[in-house]
């Protein structure tokens, strides 16, 4: 550890003194402990409590198990895989679920394809194919202001079908900021310059509900789904029921940023010569590039066909285990690019949402919520979707899933909807955050560019929340039945 | 008479020892140099002073009687009008001792008052570089160039002085000046291991740094409270009895670091001296405003120096106004304190006419064990909600 004359001779750590009132940091510091005791107030009265009515001791149990996960979850004063931790140690220890279960429900199908999924977006990145991607569409695509904006959202939306949408936000984040620095776009004033990172936030997000491999959101409901009822969805699936929503949002988003960021911008031919500098320096692609493509796109294909019969994580895994036979990537390569605490995250999460519906729990919380509120299936679809698409603004994606879909499922089996319906009614509107910077990591480093103001992205970001909404309940009522999604009737 | 008045007196005209107590304290052996020996003296109430000890006609004498010393003012038929028991600070044991290293401990501390002076390197790095304040007893020795103390030894003086329970507090000077750091970064090894090792608080007069987040750096440390001494605040007086601080610093870098540190430092730890009589009275009273504007304590030096301090009569306006503008800005009086050689604002409450009763409570209820112990909890919160480390703030925000 370092001592503080070591940071004083010259290391990088720095200190600031904040000079607010002393009781305004009071306030501040406090809010921790305060929401500490708060989570843990919680449990301990619904432990101890009469139990309600239509709730089962067990289904006691694990509510209190889920209110302090819930307090924790929403305010992030523990991170959230520390969360799920807690929740894996107490399912055991208050008798909901066996240890035994407990660690099994960890070993879940979906927490390996997305460890699969994180391995496979870091043999992309780190052979360098991913940014090759990038560059090539705008360079093909890129010419004139409107066309390389259009392309950047698009070339966004786009990787996010294949990888996780924070690392494609941080991946073009630079390429993004380097065509802003050479079109000499003003921080704060520049339409041009709050258009390009709006399209690469908002981009990314899209393109990141439309596939599984967008971010865990989608795995994590189908791990919660599967095991409380045993079914899933293929990767095809999932895309079919997902796409037409993707269209919408990309067709709305795209009319919003340029109306409400009007092209100020004559040419971009010095982003062109960038682009073309960065393509040139690439040169031709490589062997590793060239496998680790390959092996993409049969893994790609191997989930459209036989994700059903062989399972996705075990189709992640198998090309995972190709990729380390060729040698196209080492293992310190992997441990670079995954993040190993989302993963326990989702261990956690998982293993609750099966005790919630198991103990009866999560039953009774529809019933006493959701049920009293809406009449009729759509309206409860409605209702979890505003839900999930509010607090995502605010929340990290996961945890919306991990405390909605328990509640969700729930929902379901009172109602009488296909729970099928569930992981996609929780899943997409809860990678839907356009409006706040905390919304998402990928509205975060757009903001960090310093070419958007906070008032940049409420506005906008606000009427796409809302056509968002819209549209996600049009294309549940409308378009789902046709694909065998029924809201109303149990699937068959 | 009030004690403060006396202080005034004493500092001006100095005293004479009476041969009971100059044999009892031997010549030399008091806290001035040899060159002008002084005694630090403490008068009723707590308030210090440091008399300069003198063989010219003065009223004041300092008188042995037993064990206890009394001073003693004779008016013009020699009879005394004046008698009241005062105690001088006898030199610490520590003094004759020995680090384990075979350092003379007196050359590594010095007892001020109630503080632990400490200069781990040289004392005075105007003096080294032959640009003295022309005023400073320190400067008017010999400028001696040595090694820096390590940093055991000086723990180690600590303990022996905290042990004899001489000193409260641990107070720090440096010798650098023309660091971009002001001489912080030379002094935060030692400050961290007084703090590892002992519970008090840390004072330290160096010089301005070039840039505000040493100032930041400075508090983060652990620095409780900081001097950055301005001395005179007319710039060409400045320039004319400061040379070192005028030719390497200037007078507007010590009111902006002064005015950043006191935004950053609780009230009434950031003070600044400001020597009495060595520039016009408006000058002073100027400079007590501007620093008390900027919330900095100003402190009337009494130093003799080679200007003997004017009359107390026209000193007394001035010292009414420190206590004036002090409170007017709200600031704390309460923690600069136990100068021998400086009148504090709240001592010169007494000029005001003013009892300042709330302060003065405060103050004496740091002097007990618990009051003490709160002081330094308080400062150690404050601290703590105060200083943000930059990569913990990253690490909180989870990006």
């Amino acid at each position: 550890m370092a001592t503080t004359s070591d940071r004083l001779r010259g290391t990088p750590a720095e200190v600031v003194i904040d000079t607010r009132p002393l009781w305004r940091i009071l306030v501040g510091r406090t809010y921790r402990p305060t929401v500490l005791l708060v989570g843990l107030a919680a449990f301990l009265v619904l432990r101890v409590m009469e139990p309600p009515a239509g709730l089962p001791p067990e289904g006691q149990k694990a509510l209190a198990i889920f209110a302090i996960c819930l307090v924790y979850w929403v305010t992030s004063v523990l991170p959230l895989m520390v969360t799920s931790l807690l929740a894996m140690v107490l399912l055991p220890t208050t008798g909901v679920l066996s240890a035994k279960d407990t660690y099994a429900l960890f070993g879940n199908e979906a927490v390996f394809f997305i460890l699969g999924a994180f391995i496979l977006a870091a043999s992309l990145m780190k052979c360098g194919l991913s940014t090759r991607i990038a560059i090539t569409i705008l360079r093909r695509f890129g010419h004139t202001p409107r066309s390389l904006l259009l392309s950047l959202f698009l070339m966004n939306a786009f990787m996010a079908f294949f990888m996780s949408e924070h690392a494609v936000a941080a991946m073009t984040f630079p390429i993004t900021v380097e065509i802003a620095r050479v079109l000499r776009l003003q921080r704060g004033q520049s339409n041009y310059g709050r258009a390009l990172f709006l399209a690469m936030a908002w981009g990314t997000q899209i393109g990141g509900i439309a596939t599984l491999l967008g971010g865990g959101r989608a795995p994590l409901a189908l791990g919660m789904l599967r095991e409380t009822t045993g079914q899933t969805y293929t990767f095809g699936q999932w895309t079919l029921a997902a796409w037409p929503l993707v269209a919408v949002l990309l067709l709305a988003g795209w009319q919003v940023i340029i109306r409400f960021f009007p092209i100020d911008i004559a040419s971009v031919r010095d982003a062109d010569q960038v682009i073309e500098e960065k393509a040139l320096k690439m040169g031709r692609p490589s062997i590793n590039e060239r496998a680790i493509g390959f092996i993409m796109l049969g893994t790609l294909a191997a989930w459209i066909i036989g994700g059903e019969e062989f399972g996705l994580a075990s189709i992640a895994m198998g090309a995972v285990v190709v990729i380390f036979l060729f040698g196209l990537l080492t293992w310190r390569g992997v441990e670079e690019y995954v993040n190993w605490g989302v993963l326990l995250m989702y261990g956690g999460a998982i293993a609750l949402g099966s005790a919630l519906n198991r103990s009866g729990a999560s039953l009774w919380i529809a019933s006493v919520t959701v049920t009293r509120w809406a009449h009729s299936p759509l309206a409860v679809i409605a209702m979890i979707s505003a839900f999930g698409i509010l607090m995502t603004e605010a929340m990290s994606h996961s945890a919306v899933v991990a405390l909605l879909m328990p509640v969700a499922l729930g929902i379901a089996q009172q109602f009488g909807i296909d729970p099928r319906i569930m992981a996609p009614a929780v899943a997409l509107p809860a990678g839907l955050a356009f409006t706040l910077p905390v919304g998402t990591p990928g509205n975060a480093i757009a903001y960090s560019s310093g070419y958007l103001r906070l008032r940049d992205m409420l506005g906008p970001g606000f009427i796409l929340v809302a056509i968002a909404w819209a549209a996600f309940n049009l294309v549940a009522r409308y378009y789902w039945p046709l694909i065998g999604l029924t809201v109303g009737a149990p699937h068959s | 008479m009030e004690p403060v008045h006396l202080k005034l007196e004493l500092a001006v005209h100095g005293a004479r020892l009476d041969a009971a107590l100059a044999q009892r304290i031997g010549r030399g052996r008091g806290a001035g140099s040899s060159a002008r020996p002084s005694l630090d003296v403490v008068l009723p109430g707590e308030v210090w002073v440091g008399v300069p000890i003198v063989d010219t006609p003065t009223p004041y004498v300092l008188a042995a009687e037993g064990d206890d010393t009394y001073l003693l003012r004779g008016d013009a038929t020699g009879n005394a009008d004046l008698r009241i028991e005062v105690r001088i600070a006898t030199p610490p044991r520590f003094y004759e001792r020995r680090t384990s290293r075979g350092t003379p401990m007196s050359t590594i501390a010095t007892v001020r008052a109630g503080h632990l002076v400490i200069s781990p390197g040289a004392a005075c790095g105007y003096s080294m570089n032959g640009a003295p304040c022309r005023f400073c007893l320190e400067g008017a020795r010999v400028a001696v160039e040595r090694d820096a103390a390590p940093i055991a030894d000086v723990i180690e003086v600590v303990r022996a002085a905290f042990g004899e329970g001489v000193a409260e507090h641990v107070y720090f000077n440096t010798a650098v000046f023309d660091a971009e750091d002001g001489g912080i970064a030379f002094l935060a090894p030692y400050i961290e291991g007084v703090r590892r090792h002992f519970d008090t608080l840390v004072v330290t007069q160096i010089h301005p740094p070039r840039s505000t987040a040493w100032i930041d750096r400075t508090y983060a440390m652990g620095v409780d409270a900081l001097s950055y001494n301005l001395e005179i605040y007319d710039p060409t007086v400045l320039g004319r009895h400061c040379i070192g601080r005028a030719r390497y610093i200037g007078r507007d870098r010590y009111l902006d670091a002064l005015g950043y540190a006191a935004g950053v430092f609780p009230s009434g730890t950031v003070w600044s001296d400001l020597v009495i009589g060595l520039e016009p009275a408006q000058s002073t009273l100027a400079g007590i405003e501007a620093l008390a504007a900027k919330g900095v304590v100003p402190v009337a030096s009494i130093v003799r120096g080679e200007a003997p301090l004017p009359e107390p009569a026209e000193i007394i306006p001035v010292l009414a106004e420190l206590y004036r503008s002090v409170k007017r800005y709200g600031i704390n009086m309460g923690w600069v304190r136990d100068l021998a050689l400086g009148i504090t604002p709240l001592e010169a409450r007494h000029f005001a006419g003013d009892g300042a009763r709330l302060a003065v409570t405060v103050q004496h209820l740091t002097r007990f064990r618990l009051g003490a112990l709160a002081a330094r909890g308080l400062a150690r919160f404050r601290r703590r909600l105060r200083v943000r480390n930059v990569s913990e703030s990253f690490d909180s925000a989870q990006l």
